[in-house]
């Protein structure tokens, strides 16, 4: 886990050093001052969703399999 | 009358729904044919129809059109007669009647909705659709099967309803039937119709629900056509409304996190479908000439994408009988073509450079960026980073690899299935080598580039980033079995509710007064039949305390005189005892 942390750090960073060396990042927003602002959207965006799916909603709402059905077979 | 005249006034929905009745009286292999065939036959009148050709038709006091040709109609209809072909060319070894003729009927009803030049025209094609669609769902004969197919009839009758409401509305108050842009109260009708078969949230779960349910052949061309055809109406009807963008922004979020947390591969896919349908109504809302060919774009990419992943999960529940990523893994050795496949509609869909899924998606980020659309711009780049993890990373890597190979043989996929995989890959490849073939049918102009540095560099460090907060986070996103309550919650439950309050209340209620008289009857008839003897043995019961005698048995079915005698001599001296009673009262007198 923290070797693969470190590698996504370096790679991070190599992508923010080419982003300002390079400002392949273009745009009308705020975002296109942030360099590699897409690397840090693909990484934290992927935690967010993460986090919605897995923590969130999963929390609430996961239930068994026969969830609709438990009700009819139990006449 | 020359050629060109003569393809002009032939509605393609005829050729389809000509074709569906042929399919009826001929063998199995023709049928298959028949498919191809008349995919064909349509896609090579396309190129002939001339902007403005009509064909009228009178109804009751209208004038209807149920085929009027523009760039917008003619755009969708290329990509409808090539699912309809690929899906054909896939569904070649079926043998059931039934179906095929339903995915013609249906295909057909596309087509004819597309076509359709008035607002009457298009809800009798829309309903067409339904007829066709749900066969396919029920189709798959399992009990699942039936009861999602009832929902979504339901569903989308509901949705046709207000649709209809809509269009009447619309006509009283305008006194026409066109379908332009729509405005007014009546239009809020008529877009909880186009919604409601668009998947929008929170009137989508129709889609994740009944989808994942349908045939192996039949997912195809479901997953092409419904949603597609309600954004092709979106377009017509509502390009330009603001609150579609953040609708269509929410719900591609939405449908990305759902996707991402499903067991069952072709829910994933399903609930793909909401998210994808949100860039295509994001870019609706937004109404620029970019953004509506953005619209188009996607919604013609997407159907090739998604086709291709539906073939490609459907190819292992044809193989494998399951369909759930706990119980899948390890396939790579028997299925590998199977992955290859569908690795290109995965990266095609999540926007790799070089296939399809690059050039459209660009096209609505792009638009909504230019559009200073910000937030919507953010979530639908989120929704590609979910993308890629939902249906590029986690459904391959938990089908074909994750656990150990496994040996068990899994039934062989048919030729046909292959060839329609190969097919829609290729097409898939080409839309994104050659973006301006796609380009030359998008119906307004503006122009856009697709291969530019910065869209690469976009790309390039959304797709490697989400794939390494993949890799670093692989331990917990094992799928686990079970299901996530959506919207279907609301009317599910209430229905479990309504069928213990109407159906097991009042059956329990006549259940147990049919109990009741058929004791009190039997009762009666037991005291009827010998009346001293129960009197005799009641009698002797209220002094004993324990209850020794069994109660008297009815009257035996042989008559015997002398069972009658103790109750005849009772009567004697009842009467002789009256007698008595009348002289000692006239002698006292």
């Amino acid at each position: 886990m923290k070797k693969k942390l470190v590698i996504v750090g370096v790679l991070l960073a190599m992508f923010v050093l080419a982003d300002s060396l390079f400002h392949l990042t273009h745009g009308e927003g705020w975002w296109a001052q942030i360099p590699a602002f897409f690397a840090f959207l693909g990484f934290v965006g992927g935690l967010l969703i993460f986090f919605l799916a897995k923590i969130v909603i999963s929390a609430l709402l996961h239930r068994n399999e026969d969830y609709y059905e438990s009700d009819r077979n139990n006449q | 009358m020359s050629l060109i005249e003569i393809i002009n006034s032939i509605p393609p929905v005829s050729v389809f729904f000509i074709g569906a009745l042929i399919m009826l009286f001929v063998p199995s292999r023709a049928r298959a044919i028949t498919v191809l065939a008349c995919s064909l036959l349509v896609l090579a009148m396309l190129p002939f129809l001339q902007d403005g050709s009509l064909v009228k038709l009178g109804f009751l006091n209208f004038e209807l059109v149920p085929f009027a040709v523009d760039r917008l109609s003619v755009a969708f209809a290329y990509v409808f007669c090539l699912i309809a072909f690929f899906g054909g060319v896939y569904a070649f070894h079926l043998k059931d009647r039934g179906q095929q003729v339903a995915a013609m009927i249906y295909a057909g009803g596309s087509l004819g909705a597309i076509f359709a030049g008035d607002l009457f025209s298009l809800f009798i094609f829309w309903e067409i659709m339904l007829a066709g669609s749900a066969y396919l769902i029920w189709a798959r004969k399992t009990p699942e099967a039936a009861g999602a197919g009832m929902r979504y009839i339901i569903v989308h009758l509901a949705g046709g309803s207000f649709l209809l409401a809509g269009i009447i509305w619309h006509l009283v108050e305008t006194g026409s039937l066109e379908f332009g842009l729509l405005e007014g109260a009546p239009s809020y009708l008529i877009l909880i119709g186009f919604l409601v078969n668009a998947a929008v949230p929170p009137l989508h779960a129709w889609l994740p629900d009944a989808y994942p349910q349908s045939t192996v052949t039949g997912s195809v061309f479901l997953s092409a056509f419904t949603t597609k055809v309600a954004v092709y109406a979106l377009i017509r009807g509502f390009a330009g409304l603001e609150i579609l963008v953040w609708a269509g922004a929410i719900m591609a979020v939405y449908g990305v996190t759902y996707a991402f947390l499903e067991n069952d591969i072709r829910k994933i896919l399903s609930h793909h479908i909401v998210s994808q349908v949100g860039f295509m109504v994001a870019a609706i809302g937004i109404g620029s000439a970019l953004s509506v060919n953005g619209a188009v774009a996607h919604a013609f990419t997407n159907i090739l994408n998604k086709g291709l992943l539906f073939m490609g999960t459907g190819a292992i529940l044809y193989s494998t009988g399951k369909s759930k990523l706990n119980e899948l893994g390890g396939l790579l050795k028997q299925t590998p073509y199977v992955f290859a496949f569908y690795m290109v509609g995965a990266v095609s869909i999540s926007g790799f450079p070089l296939f399809c899924g690059f050039v459209s998606k660009g096209m609505v980020t792009y638009s909504a960026e230019t559009a200073h659309y910000v937030p919507a711009f953010l979530m639908l780049n989120l929704a590609s980073v979910g993308t890629f993890l939902s249906v590029g990373l986690k459904l391959p890597y938990y089908t074909w690899f994750g656990k150990q190979p496994q040996a068990e043989a899994v039934k062989p996929v048919p030729v046909g299935m292959y060839v329609g995989m190969a097919l829609t890959a290729l097409s898939c490849v080409v839309f994104g080598v050659f973006p301006g073939l796609l380009g030359n049918l998008l119906p307004y102009d503006a122009s856009y580039q697709p291969y530019t540095l910065v869209h690469f560099w976009e790309t390039l460090s959304i797709i490697l980033f989400s794939g390494l907060m993949f890799w670093v986070l692989i331990g917990w996103i094992k799928p686990k079995p079970g299901i996530t309550l959506d919207f279907d919650w609301f009317y599910r439950r209430p229905a479990t509710l309504a069928y213990k309050v109407f159906v097991r209340f009042p059956s329990a209620v006549f259940t147990s007064a049919g109990d009741m008289m058929g004791a009190t009857v039997s009762k009666i008839s037991e005291i009827a039949a010998n009346p001293i003897g129960f009197g005799i043995w009641h009698f002797k019961n209220i002094f004993s305390k324990v209850k020794k005698e069994p109660s008297p048995e009815c009257e035996p079915s042989e008559f015997d005189p002398h069972r009658y005698r103790s109750s005849l001599g009772m009567m004697v001296l009842a009467v002789m005892a009256g007698f008595v009673f009348v002289a000692l009262l006239t002698w006292l007198a």
